[in-house]
């Protein structure tokens, strides 16, 4: 539960609230299998601890995740950063009351705020879930130049050889690689590296969230909170 | 299989399982475990190297990047290190063989330890420019592995030596009271009956060692209490109970189956007491004073034949007393009718008799073939001659001159006897035993008989000779040769046939000739098994702690014992319980014409039962009839001898 959030209409764009209006009237048409769902009892939770606001920005969510599956990839980037975008940047210590926390796409989602790694992790998980293969995302560790403060953004690449596009929440719109001369990209991961692990032929759950490592943390959080994303 | 050996191997199965179950447990969990480890460790260093080999990557320095690797891979254990370009091509590998040199060949390709390959990106600015894989080395894991599975076998080994040893210890201590239960049971089998004291701790022993406690005592009582019966029911049917002597039936029975003894045609002395002073004292002291008399006189006449053998003694009449010697000559007689007028007379003394005429005592001889009533009124006529003779006098009857037999001395007989030790020559004759088993009959033994030859060339039978032979001190001679005689006759003839025969009482309390008889047994061990020795019951009870000795003794060597003419006295039985004989033959007066005399048949069931109870196999002898047999038979006795079924035959 978040320190402070806001129920306040200032909380995203004029065309996301335009769509999140008129999809609600579609949150009682069933969803088709094999579409991204949110469980009654998931929406109640929230509901009940965060507010309306954020049951309608999860459906909104979801509404993004379904609608758009048949959109090429750029369109989904498009739609997915700005989705995303829209919500606020704050810190964990003021978000959560403690350092790095990382949030879920749910908590995010619903606690109306996050930092750079729940943007991207969020934005992630999104994408994953519309249909983008593991192989052509990348979460990279950078350092914002401008900031002068360690950072992480999203970068897709078609094929290995192409020039990446960056999705980050301090600039709203997506661009190549190489034309954000104001980061300074460290190093990348991509799924398999972090949460595939299908290579290693075990997995096993071992311990309470908390005590894994970041990675493997949100992900533990995401299954314990029901939410069916891909990795 | 032995209660050991089935804790032993029991212990060794369970250990074995649990050291099986625990090896594959421990030995499943800990390779998890390791390969955990060896995962998150390749994946680490996957991770670092692709870190820092990003900027090279960038700068293109494959020197700077390869010496990168060098550092991580020679540091660490590592079985491969590779990094590969996008296009396939490797730029740097590095290899090490697993060879774990401690662990066997065998365990390793047992227990496959999948080394994982952990893969990070190589970035070059915003691409991935390569791969770095790296698989972590399994030799430390695999040494971890085989020094579990040796340090949890010596383990085991160890829990197992001392796991069995301590059990096997315990085994054997709470075994022990079931170890002293077994000879419990086998000391009652053999008439002993021992009470263990010592409880063990154990529940379920103790209450077994306290029912084997329970059986022993009652057993033990059993037998007494059986005895105690058997003696109850002879004493109502034969003891004059103001006396302690038998009664007037007693008296006949015994009596008449010593004139009518066909074995053994026997001859002897009877005297007839009377007590003159009895309606006096009646009078005078009323019954009780009647009785204290009669009391006093049977004492005295007891202790005067007391140290005799084949005697006996009855209350025949109110006051009437009579005692039978058997096999003893006419001065012996009156020798005893002397000392016993003599000493009567302490009751006038003693004041249990008014007037000094005391007693009168007539003498009769009599053998084989005599009435009773014949000798009784023999007797009589010599007691009336005492009478008028005088106070406490005795009398003999003189038979008429032709039917005087020859009475010969004892002197006479010392010679006479001498002379058949030193010449040998005897002859032994045989009367088969039967067994009374339904259906079988079969032989039993056969009962060996001395006879030595008169004068005249006839048989002279040991119920003559014996009883004179025993006066003159020469009875072990005798029976010496008897045994010798015998052993000779079955040494020639090596039929497996049981033979018995007869000791001497006095030979059975003479330590010569005891010596004698367990060397000379112990010689043919072969013959010896075939032997039983017969012992008089008078003989047996002369000395019962040499009796049991000596029967000890004998059944060391092989020969088994027997009883003759049980029941001829009025003895407890209890002295039979520790003897260890082999049967008794229960005195021919019992069974003449047993099924006519209730008293008798109560008497000898009783007697079975309670010779049964401890081993003992009862025979019963003189059985001349048909009737007498099917009553014995029914009686449950064991055996039988008698003219029915055989006579004495020369062997």
């Amino acid at each position: 539960m978040p320190l402070s959030y806001r129920q306040t209409v200032r909380f995203c764009s004029p065309s996301t609230l335009l769509i999140a209006l008129l999809l609600n009237l579609l949150t009682l048409c069933p969803s088709s299998a094999g579409e991204f769902a949110l469980s009654n009892k998931v929406l109640a939770k929230i509901e009940k601890q965060y507010g309306d606001y954020a049951r309608l920005r999860l459906l909104s969510w979801r509404n993004l995740i379904n609608n758009h599956q048949q959109l090429d990839d750029l369109a989904k980037l498009e739609k997915v950063n700005s989705f995303f975008n829209s919500l606020e940047f704050v810190n964990d210590i003021d978000h959560w009351g403690k350092e790095d926390y990382w949030a879920t796409p749910l908590q995010m989602l619903a606690s109306n705020g996050g930092d750079c790694e729940d943007f991207s992790i969020a934005k992630y998980f999104t994408l994953r879930e519309m249909g983008i293969p593991a192989e052509r995302l990348r979460l990279t560790y950078v350092k914002a130049l401008k900031l002068n403060q360690a950072h992480m953004v999203l970068t897709y690449s078609p094929t290995t050889e192409s020039d990446p596009l960056v999705l980050d929440n301090l600039v709203d719109a997506i661009s190549s690689a190489s034309d954000r001369d104001d980061l300074l990209p460290v190093y990348s991961f991509n799924g398999s590296g972090l949460w595939l692990a299908k290579a290693r032929g075990t997995e096993k759950r071992v311990g309470r969230s908390e005590r894994l490592s970041r990675w493997r943390g949100v992900i533990a959080r995401i299954d314990e909170e029901q939410v069916p994303l891909s990795r | 299989m032995t209660l050991y050996r089935q804790i032993a191997l029991s212990i060794i199965l369970l250990l074995i399982l649990g050291f099986l179950g625990t090896m594959i447990v421990s030995t499943s969990n800990l390779r998890s475990f390791l390969v955990t480890q060896l995962e998150s460790h390749a994946q680490d260093t996957a991770t670092s190297l692709g870190l820092s080999l990003s900027p090279q990557m960038q700068a293109q320095d494959l020197p700077i990047m390869t010496s990168m690797v060098d550092a991580i891979f020679d540091r660490g254990d590592y079985s491969n290190i590779s990094v590969v370009a996008i296009n396939g091509e490797i730029l740097i590998e590095r290899n090490k063989p697993i060879s774990p040199e401690q662990v066997p060949v065998w365990f390793i390709n047992t227990i496959p330890l999948q080394t994982p390959r952990a893969e990070a990106l190589v970035m070059s600015g915003w691409k991935q420019a390569a791969t770095v894989a790296v698989t972590s080395h399994s030799g430390r894991a695999y040494n971890e592995l085989w020094s579990n599975t040796v340090d949890t076998l010596k383990l085991f080994l160890a829990s197992a030596a001392i796991t069995l040893l301590l059990g096997l210890l315990a085994v054997r201590i709470l075994l022990r009271p079931l170890q002293r239960v077994e000879m419990q049971a086998d000391a009652i089998c053999n008439q002993s009956y021992p009470v263990q004291k010592k409880l063990p701790r154990t529940r379920e022993l103790k209450s077994v060692v306290m029912a084997m406690n329970r059986l022993s005592g009652k057993v033990h009582t059993l037998f007494t209490d059986q005895a105690a019966l058997t003696e109850r029911l002879r004493e109502q049917a034969y003891l004059d109970p103001v006396t302690g002597l038998g009664n007037r039936r007693y008296f006949n029975r015994q009596l008449q189956a010593l004139l009518e003894s066909r074995e053994e045609p026997l001859a002897g002395t009877f005297l007839l007491i009377e007590l003159r002073g009895l309606a006096q004292a009646n009078e005078k002291r009323g019954y009780p004073g009647g009785d204290q008399l009669l009391n006093r006189t049977g004492k005295l006449v007891q202790t005067h034949v007391k140290n005799t053998d084949n005697c006996f003694t009855a209350r025949i009449a109110g006051a009437g007393f009579g005692v039978v010697l058997t096999g003893s000559g006419i001065d012996e007689a009156e020798l005893l009718a002397e000392s016993l007028c003599h000493d009567l007379q302490q009751l006038h003394a003693d004041g249990l008799v008014e007037s000094d005429d005391i007693c009168n005592i007539g003498i009769a001889m009599w053998k084989h073939g005599d009435t009773l009533t014949g000798l009784l009124s023999e007797a009589d006529i010599a007691l009336r001659a005492a009478q008028s003779v005088g106070y406490n006098s005795w009398q003999r009857y003189e038979p008429p001159a032709n039917e005087q037999t020859e009475i010969h001395g004892t002197a006479h007989w010392r010679d006479y006897l001498r002379s058949i030790i030193d010449t040998g020559n005897i002859s032994l004759v045989a009367q088969p035993v039967y067994s009374l088993d339904d259906g079988s009959e079969s032989l039993l033994h056969k009962e060996v008989l001395l006879r030595i030859p008169d004068t005249d060339g006839k048989d002279i039978t040991a119920g003559i000779f014996m009883p004179m032979a025993e006066r003159a001190g020469l009875a072990s001679e005798m029976d010496k040769l008897a045994i010798t005689a015998l052993l000779k006759h079955m040494g020639a003839n090596s039929d497996a046939t049981d033979y018995a025969i007869n000791l001497s009482s006095t030979s059975l309390n003479d330590p010569d000739f005891k010596e004698w008889l367990c060397k000379t047994l112990g010689e043919s061990p072969a013959l010896t098994k075939h032997l039983l020795m017969e012992f008089p019951e008078y003989g047996v009870l002369r000395n019962t702690r040499e009796a049991r000795q000596t029967i000890a003794r004998l059944a060391g060597i092989g020969c088994r014992c027997g009883i003759d003419h049980f029941g001829r006295g009025f003895y407890s039985f209890g002295y039979l319980r520790n003897l260890k004989v082999s049967y008794l033959k229960v005195d021919g007066s019992y069974t003449r014409h047993i099924e006519q005399e209730d008293d008798n048949q109560f008497f000898i069931q009783a007697l079975a039962d309670t010779a049964h109870s401890i081993d003992i196999q009862v025979i019963a002898q003189a059985i001349e009839t048909v009737e007498e047999r099917d009553m014995v038979k029914g009686l449950k006795l064991d055996g039988m001898q008698g003219y029915l079924t055989g006579v004495p035959e020369p062997l």
